[in-house]
């Protein structure tokens, strides 16, 4: 019996020694280790598909229809931005605050065509034109994306941003 | 040129931290140089808001001009200091886990570049509010106040300006305005907060697996793809973490630079986005309490001397959040008190939906199971989680949650279901290296490991 235990008892505090190292914490060190190595594998799994989307479609960035417009609007601190888009669709809404950064520090007001110039960003060329005719505004120049830059002779003076007006929503999502 | 300014904001920030440590007590040099990059971006992003605060415009000569001057300063002052203590850079020494390190490093950057590039312009609100912001600075002159009218609306005219005077301090150094300097700063705060994360472990513990939760927090690809989509998350992330980390090791170190540089940081937070006005008050509240706290207790970890030495820090870093708030900030227009509201009450049925949907949002698959991680080392730490030497990052944590989970309540401005899908997962962004600094820091303390 005392042989018996005498062969056994080495073994015995080996795998006591072993567990006692491998305490808890090691636990989780090895799942976080484990989850590394998933965030790499999915990671560069990602980045190669997205390399491989970028090939076929582009990147392209709405606001880019409206490079170079800013030449024409001298340092008017506001415009109107006319659009017969909804704003509630993705893409729409995109443009208008893709607009609003490539043609910034002019503030597009949106939807008042009570400015010295308005752009028109409309469905069709055709509406936007109606509209122009509509306002007694001139078309002064329009690009090969359909936005149309006008200017409003009945109205001469920028409007300045009023700071002091009320805050409501609803009222810039209005077609006047 | 594009970089130029990166390195002198860093060098700033770097001597600066030189010289309140004064290699005394000195940190880690990886924590330092983060700490450093970090102070020096936040004292460049002021010096910019002072040409608007004082020449009522952006007058790039006085904003360089003012770099060169805190740069000479510094300069001689770091001339004095190494006459009597040698300024010393030691890179660590070779072995396969450095070099094994180093090369994780650097795959994550590639992929961080990578993920950048993807989308140059960044996200939905680099090009509505934060780089429309730093534009509109840089271009409108005198006219930089309508920034904050009320047809911006869209653009959130009542958040705080740090990161977009970043960028435009960038842009100064640049012909054009063009999406690499936001693009740069996004890379730059992403690979800072995880270096942060891991080199502040690594001063506390020396553990090797310091490095895991940095790494692991910027190769889950929903956070690779937020933290390059150019908001300001990231720099809040950052700022958080830098002022509790600094507030720890005020707590464990009893060294007056560190609290001093907890409130610099602080102050820098509050100047990053809404919320990050609120973990300033929070923190600061923490701060004022802790020696309270201690004096019950009969611990000394954290002095009354400490506490003024943070608000010292503060009060200078929060002086352009002061400004802004007071002066030009035209105030949050999408609240609605649902407590006093008729038309909108803050309803019970609101309060449960944000809580379930704070917990589908803990289980989705895109945080890759790291929330699943924090719990499972909340369940092994167990009541180190909850000792003297987490009680302010745990502290933290609890009131800030509580404070944003009310205000999702109590605000009914928007619809809950709505506002939760696309801001909900950005706080839990920009809350995840604290909860990783908590968990693996509880975990890796030698003085904690049993």
């Amino acid at each position: 019996m005392l042989k018996v235990q005498s062969l056994v008892y080495p073994m015995n505090t080996k795998k006591t020694a072993l567990l006692t190292k491998f305490t808890r914490e090691h636990i989780f060190l090895v799942t976080a280790s484990l989850v590394l190595i998933f965030n790499l594998f999915t990671l560069s799994q990602q980045t190669i598909k997205m390399a491989k989307i970028r090939k076929h479609i582009p990147y392209t960035f709405l606001g880019d229809r409206f490079m170079g417009l800013d030449a024409f609007l001298g340092h008017a601190p506001q415009i109107g931005y006319y659009t017969d888009k909804n704003l509630d669709d993705n893409l729409s809404a995109r443009q208008f605050a893709q607009a609003q950064l490539i043609l910034a520090p002019t503030i597009l007001d949106l939807n008042n065509t009570a400015h010295e110039f308005i752009l028109f960003d409309c469905t069709s060329p055709k509406a936007a034109i109606q509209k122009i005719q509509e306002l007694g505004a001139q078309a002064l120049k329009a690009n090969q994306y359909g936005i149309i830059l006008a200017r409003n002779p009945n109205v001469s003076t920028f409007h300045k941003a009023d700071t002091n007006k009320t805050f409501d929503p609803s009222q810039h999502q209005q077609i006047p | 040129m594009i970089v130029a300014p990166f390195l002198i904001s860093s060098t700033i920030g770097i001597l600066l931290i030189n010289l309140l440590f004064k290699n005394e007590k000195s940190p880690n040099v990886y924590l330092k140089t983060i700490l450093g990059i970090g102070l020096g971006l936040g004292i460049s992003s002021q010096l910019t808001f002072y040409s608007f605060l004082f020449f009522n415009r952006l007058i790039p000569n006085a904003i360089m001009a003012a770099h060169g001057i805190i740069l000479s300063v510094l300069l001689i002052q770091q001339w004095f200091i190494s006459r009597t203590t040698p300024f010393t850079f030691s890179l660590p020494k070779f072995s396969w886990k450095n070099s094994s390190s180093i090369l994780l490093i650097l795959i994550v950057l590639i992929f961080l570049i990578k993920q950048g590039l993807f989308y140059p312009d960044g996200g939905w609100d680099a090009w509505q509010v934060w780089n429309f912001k730093a534009k509109f600075l840089l271009l409108a002159g005198e006219q930089w106040q309508n920034l904050f009218s009320p047809q911006l609306w869209r653009s959130s005219p009542h958040y705080p300006l740090l990161l977009p005077l970043i960028n435009v301090w960038g842009w100064l150094w640049t012909p054009k305005a063009t999406n690499i300097t936001p693009l740069t700063t996004s890379i730059l705060f992403a690979v800072l907060t995880g270096g942060l994360l891991s080199s502040a472990l690594w001063e506390q513990s020396k553990n090797i697996f310091s490095l895991l939760p940095g790494l692991l927090f910027l190769t889950v690809p929903f956070i690779n793809l937020l933290a390059t989509t150019q908001y300001c998350d990231i720099v809040l992330s950052f700022y958080l973490l830098a002022s509790i980390i600094a507030l720890c090791q005020t707590q464990k170190q009893q060294h007056s630079p560190w609290a001093l540089s907890a409130g610099l940081l602080s102050g820098f937070l509050s100047f990053t986005k809404p919320e990050g006005l609120i973990a300033t008050l929070i923190i600061s509240f923490l701060v004022v309490s802790l020696p309270l706290w201690g004096k019950l207790r009969q611990l000394k970890d954290f002095s009354l001397a400490h506490a003024q030495l943070f608000l010292l820090g503060l009060t200078i870093a929060s002086l352009p959040t002061l400004a802004f708030n007071v002066i030009y900030s035209p105030g949050n227009q999408t609240f609605v008190n649902g407590l006093t509201s008729t038309l909108k009450p803050a309803t019970w049925e609101r309060f449960q939906l944000a809580m379930i949907f704070l917990l589908a949002e803990l289980k989705n698959g895109k945080w890759h199971g790291l929330w699943f991680l924090l719990l499972l080392g909340f369940i092994i730490g167990g009541k180190k989680l909850w000792d003297k030497n987490t009680i302010i990052t745990a502290g933290f944590l609890l009131l800030y949650l509580s404070v944003i989970l009310a205000y999702y309540h109590i605000n009914t401005y928007f619809e809950i279901k709505w506002w939760l899908s696309v801001s909900l997962h950005r706080i839990l962004f920009s809350l995840l290296p604290l909860f990783l600094f908590w968990v693996f820091g509880s975990l890796l303390n030698k003085n904690n490991r049993s």
